[in-house]
């Protein structure tokens, strides 16, 4: 009780410093301060109940946090989350229990002379910053699609305008950034229009490679349950293999890998042929494009007669013979897409974005909604899914890669520089115009002998394990072993497979323990609360970030300063003194949080993707951007972007309007894009697809989710889905231990024969969750030539049998 | 000796033939019968010590005979012995709704540590204490649609019927069921400390005769009787299953079902400064 209290008294003071500071702020820029939330109150079940995102998915449920004795000891769905409606899935229900892992790390450790020592904060931020003082060139921040948004923040200031270095990009590289071109490319802007309000209006959900119902279960289930309601809803499963949401659909269309591409084209095809394309749409609101002969992000414009001409050679029997999708099944998508009348949204997750050609089959999606006019109603829609909580609100949005600018904007690009020089008060020309290396490539030289050109020496991961999710992992992070000069911080929560080989491990706090903000999957912005203290030393992520700011400022690093001399992450408390935020005991004194947003919302009207103030979204379970003040001074999210009816950014009389289009004429394109084969296809010596991904039970590299006995009880280890013939052919049993090998390497575990998923013949499915049974040293590293993006989906592999377990030897 | 009648031959053929006839038709529809996960559930079955009477059969040849139906009385009295696969007659509740007696706190105790056990906190969902279809969740509704009852064994009814996907929030403790010998070389990451919060106790009564209020979340529980009624764990079934109105007397408390947090919705309950004055007063807690 006494504990109850003192956090009480504590939450009571943080809060009444946010509202100070809020008040300040949002006086001094929007004129009216509008605080903030009730505390939270016991309940008669004695435990404070406080609303946050849940910390695993992109989905980005509201869940209620249950905490008594400073301790998370329940959750609930938020019933008032317009996401979830009060459902979870599994992991979202047990996400309480990711805090409490019993190996949590809580204290700073360097590793002399091959062990792991303990240090203290002091030396540990000292370390740092005379690491990056000595070669700030040669420093690179790796950040993640879970940082918060202010988290973001700072460390997309601290890189870009304070060391004056783009050395800085995120996990969603491996993850979203194929999805972030397919939107450049086809609207100028990114992000998808429409929301999840589309799975309540669609007629027809098309599910582009996309196992829904174990990925994003809460949206699936949000589809699905309408038919317990009495309507109807087709579901169309387009997969590689028979997964869970199968089960649940009304055609199962099991393509070849990667001739998605194929497929998307005979859609097109069939509109053209039949006349059944919009062509009012068209006209209107589309031009046409094709990719230059090096692949580029805006390509070239082609006419509507050559767009015709390019899709003749799709016809459904073509198709049939690439994709192995009868040829009747491709007339049926045509049918659905040729009839107005329907609604049709189609999703799509990492099907599309781990692929060689990403970026073109994400432009090919797109290009079909729009060429059918299926687009900008309630309910008809092309609307990617993200993997992580924020890799929309924090690397997509705030711009924490290294060619992007906070807002939409371009490092490329002179007056973005400047924007971004003025917004965050740094001298003009402290951004170098030129890009810094993309994850792999910063991996790439991470990982090689300085004298060889390894020009990164000093590498900074936070809030994600890169080397669990790397591709490739032999070539792209378990070399950093043998170099002696490289030297890995990782800030995190538990032992990962990253921080096995680091030299300074920074014990993080996570998720409920600190103040955040999280941008979801549908534009959504959602805040939330510290409810509980970090364990032990734990500290905030963005804490860590500003005090090693503050020692390089105090070590006389010019980019600490901004243009007035002053450090760059000053914040004021309610009487307009400076807080020592960098010292940890003054932290929580005023909310950095809310300042941090405060200035990257700055950033934000410049693509339309307006934000409201901190505190609304302190009232709210998020709001979808632009978030438009209104004459009477509320704040109004947009659901359907581009479309009149909802969006106020659209012209009137406009219907649709592509307000940031690439050809500056309020049009969108509609991309050509050929089929061509996999970076790597199965042959005689390696027979098989490989295909890796994730399992309902499990989130990323499971370092949450394996450490909650509910999750790695019903799925307590890695496994290779095979055919039942293919397993017959090889005299190899179900459970049989066996040895999938690749060109990169071998890996030994079970095999599950009519499991979970059902891949056809000639095909394999790898989980890529256990750090045990890491899949991640055998899979390809080649990238999407525009987005860089590693197809982790596809790669050629062999079975052979081994009858009796061996301990892994995974050499490359 | 005398000459066999042919009439004979051919009685005995034709009883023959009828004899073969019923016999490969009953095989026939028995084998449609035993469909594929009820010979997986078979399969766990122990049969490793048959009756006296069959073990002596066994051990007088050298290998096993076939046991006649008309001696396999052992199967009847066996551990299969509630086994039907009659569906519609194992959900049918097998008591009487007038003779009920109160359940006593032992069995009250036991039922919420039974409950408890498979539930990470009041609240989180309950995982599956048996193996299921990996690929499927419309299994799952065979048993928890209508909920039904074994002798002891409880399959409780769904209390969220609009929710069609039963593997997003429920999973099986016992993980794949592989024969892995890797995963015994596999060490598990890490124990959690997580401390759930205590299983909800009694509700409050008024007086001591008072109906006791509802002292748990009512979200997702929208039948009362999944837990409550014949099909629900025996020490938490009402003494009253044939009251079908619940919270007619049993009210939900509305802090736990989140509805008094509806002041915090944008809009509601904030900024009414303009109507402030004609407001009628607030009772403050």
């Amino acid at each position: 009780m006494n504990i109850n209290r003192q956090l009480l008294d504590r939450r009571t003071f943080v809060k009444l410093s946010a509202l100070a500071a809020a008040s300040a702020v949002a006086s001094a820029r929007a004129g009216a301060a509008t605080p903030v939330r009730s505390p939270a109150q016991p309940g008669p079940d004695d435990l404070k109940w406080d609303k946050a995102p849940c910390r695993f998915c992109g989905t980005g449920c509201h869940v209620r946090v249950g905490v008594k004795d400073g301790k998370v000891v329940a959750i609930q769905g938020d019933q008032l989350a317009e996401v979830n409606k009060g459902l979870l899935c599994v992991k979202g229900y047990h996400v309480g229990l990711a805090l409490y892992g019993e190996d949590r790390l809580t204290s700073p450790q360097l590793r002399r002379n091959g062990k792991l020592e303990r240090i203290s904060w002091d030396e540990a931020i000292e370390i740092i910053a005379k690491r990056i003082m000595a070669a700030p060139e040669k420093f690179a921040l790796y950040g993640s699609g879970q940082w918060t948004i202010p988290e973001g923040a700072a460390g997309n200031k601290f890189m870009k305008g304070g060391l004056g270095s783009n050395m800085i990009d995120g996990n969603p590289r491996l993850c979203m950034s194929s999805a972030v071109t397919g939107y450049l490319s086809t609207y100028g802007v990114d992000e998808p229009a429409g929301c999840y309000d589309d799975l309540d209006k669609c007629d027809v959900l098309i599910l582009w490679g996309n196992n829904m119902a174990e990925m994003h279960p809460v949206l699936f289930s949000r589809v699905i349950d309408r038919r317990s309601r009495g309507e109807k809803v087709m579901v169309i499963d387009m997969a590689t293999r028979r997964t869970r949401s199968t089960d649940f659909a009304d055609h199962y269309l099991e393509f070849r890998p990667h001739s998605d591409l194929a497929i998307a084209n005979g859609i097109a095809h069939l509109l053209l042929k039949n006349g059944t394309y919009n062509r009012e749409f068209v006209e209107k609101h589309c031009n046409f494009r094709r990719d230059t002969a090096t692949p580029s992000l805006l390509g070239q414009p082609m006419t509507f007669d050559n767009y015709r001409k390019e899709m003749e050679l799709y016809t459904p029997e073509h198709v049939e013979k690439v994709s192995g999708v009868p040829a009747e099944k491709i007339r049926l998508l045509g049918e659905l897409f040729g009839n107005k009348a329907l609604r049709i949204t189609s999703t799509w997750c990492m099907g599309f974005n781990q692929h060689s050609r990403g970026t073109d089959i994400n432009r090919l999606c797109h290009g079909v909604h729009l060429l059918s006019g299926h687009f900008g109603r309630p309910g008809d829609a092309p609307t990617s899914l993200t993997g992580q909580p924020s890799a929309c609100g924090t690397v997509r949005e705030v711009g924490t890669l290294c060619h992007l600018l906070p807002g939409g904007r371009l490092v490329a690009n002179a007056e973005h520089r400047a924007d971004s020089e003025r917004f965050w008060n740094v001298p003009a020309g402290r951004i170098p115009p030129k890009p810094g290396y993309h994850t792999v490539l910063m991996f790439e030289k991470f990982c090689t002998a300085t004298e060889q050109g390894g020009d990164v020496t000093t590498l900074w991961s936070q809030v994600t394990n890169p080397g669990h999710t790397l591709p490739n992992l032999h070539k792209l992070f378990k070399a950093k072993k043998d170099l002696a000069d490289k030297f890995l911080i990782v800030s995190d929560v538990y032992p990962t497979a990253t921080t096995e080989l680091a030299d300074l491990i920074l014990p993080s706090a996570m998720w409920v323990e600190k103040n955040g903000m999280y941008g979801n999957s549908e534009r959504r912005t959602q805040q939330w609360f510290k409810m509980v203290e970090p364990p032990g030393d734990a500290r905030d992520d963005c804490w860590q970030t500003i005090a090693v700011a503050r020692k390089l400022f105090e070590l006389g690093h010019p980019g600490m300063k901004d243009k007035d001399g002053k450090f760059l992450f000053t914040f004021k408390d309610a009487a307009g003194k400076e807080v020592p935020v960098w010292e940890w005991k003054h932290y929580y004194d005023v909310n950095v949080d809310e300042a941090l947003f405060e200035e990257y919302r700055l950033f934000t009207p410049y693509k339309h993707k307006n934000l409201a103030p901190y505190t609304e979204y302190v009232k709210a379970r998020g709001m979808r951007w632009p978030v438009v003040q209104q004459a009477d001074g509320a704040w109004r999210e947009t659901k359907f972007r581009f479309s009149e009816f909802d969006d106020s950014f659209v012209k009137k009389g406009a219907e649709i309007q592509f307000y940031h289009s690439v050809t500056k004429d309020d049009k969108a394109l509609i991309w050509f894009a050929p089929y061509v084969k996999a970076a790597e296809e199965p042959d005689a010596d390696y027979p098989f697809w490989l295909c890796t991904g994730r399992v309902l039970e499990h989130w990323h590299s499971g370092t949450m989710t394996m450490r909650i006995p509910q999750l790695s009880g019903a799925m307590p280890h890695a496994y290779v889905e095979m055919h039942a013939e293919d397993a017959s052919a090889r005299g190899i049993a179900n459970g049989e231990t066996v040895a999938v090998k690749t060109r990169r390497g071998t890996l030994n575990l079970p095999v599950w024969i009519n499991g979970r998923g059902r891949p056809p013949r000639g095909s394999l499915f790898i989980p890529f969750f256990d750090q045990r049974l890491l899949v991640n040293n055998i899979t390809l590293g080649d990238t999407d030539p525009i987005s860089f993006q590693p197809d982790y989906k596809k790669c050629a592999a062999t079975v052979e049998r081994i009858g009796a377990a061996k301990t892994n030897d995974a050499t490359s | 000796m005398k000459p066999i009648n042919p009439e004979t031959y051919k009685r005995a053929a034709v009883i023959f033939g009828a004899v073969l006839v019923t016999a490969s038709v009953s095989g026939y529809f028995m084998g449609l019968r035993q469909t594929g996960s009820q010979i997986s559930m078979t399969r766990t079955i122990s049969l490793a010590t048959p009756d006296p009477g069959r073990r002596a059969i066994m051990e007088s040849n050298n290998v096993p005979v076939a046991v006649a139906y008309a001696r396999q009385d052992w199967l009847r009295d066996g551990p299969n012995a509630a086994w039907s696969n009659h569906l519609a007659k194992l959900a049918q509740a097998t008591f009487d709704l007038t003779a009920l007696t109160n359940v006593t706190e032992a069995e009250r105790a036991q039922a919420i540590s039974e409950r408890t056990a498979r539930r990470a906190f009041d609240g989180a969902p309950p995982v599956v204490p048996h193996p299921i279809p990996q690929d499927s969740s419309f299994a799952c509704l065979a048993c928890h649609g209508p909920g039904l009852v074994i002798k002891d064994k409880v399959a409780s009814k769904m209390s969220h019927p609009p929710y069609a996907s039963c593997t997003q929030c429920h999973v099986p403790q016992g993980g794949p069921e592989l024969p892995v010998e890797a995963a015994a070389l596999l060490e598990p990451l890490a124990a959690n400390d997580f401390v759930s919060v205590a299983p909800p106790q009694r509700g409050s009564r008024a007086w001591p005769q008072a109906p006791p209020t509802v002292p748990h979340r009512t979200h997702m529980r929208d039948d009362c009787m999944s837990c409550h009624g014949p099909q629900g764990l025996f020490g938490l079934r009402t003494p009253h299953p044939d009251r079908q109105s619940c919270l007619q007397c049993h009210v939900p408390n509305a802090e736990l079902d989140q509805r008094r947090f509806l002041a915090s919705l944008p809009g509601i309950g904030e900024e009414q400064s303009a109507n402030a004055a004609t407001a009628p007063p607030q009772k403050v807690e």
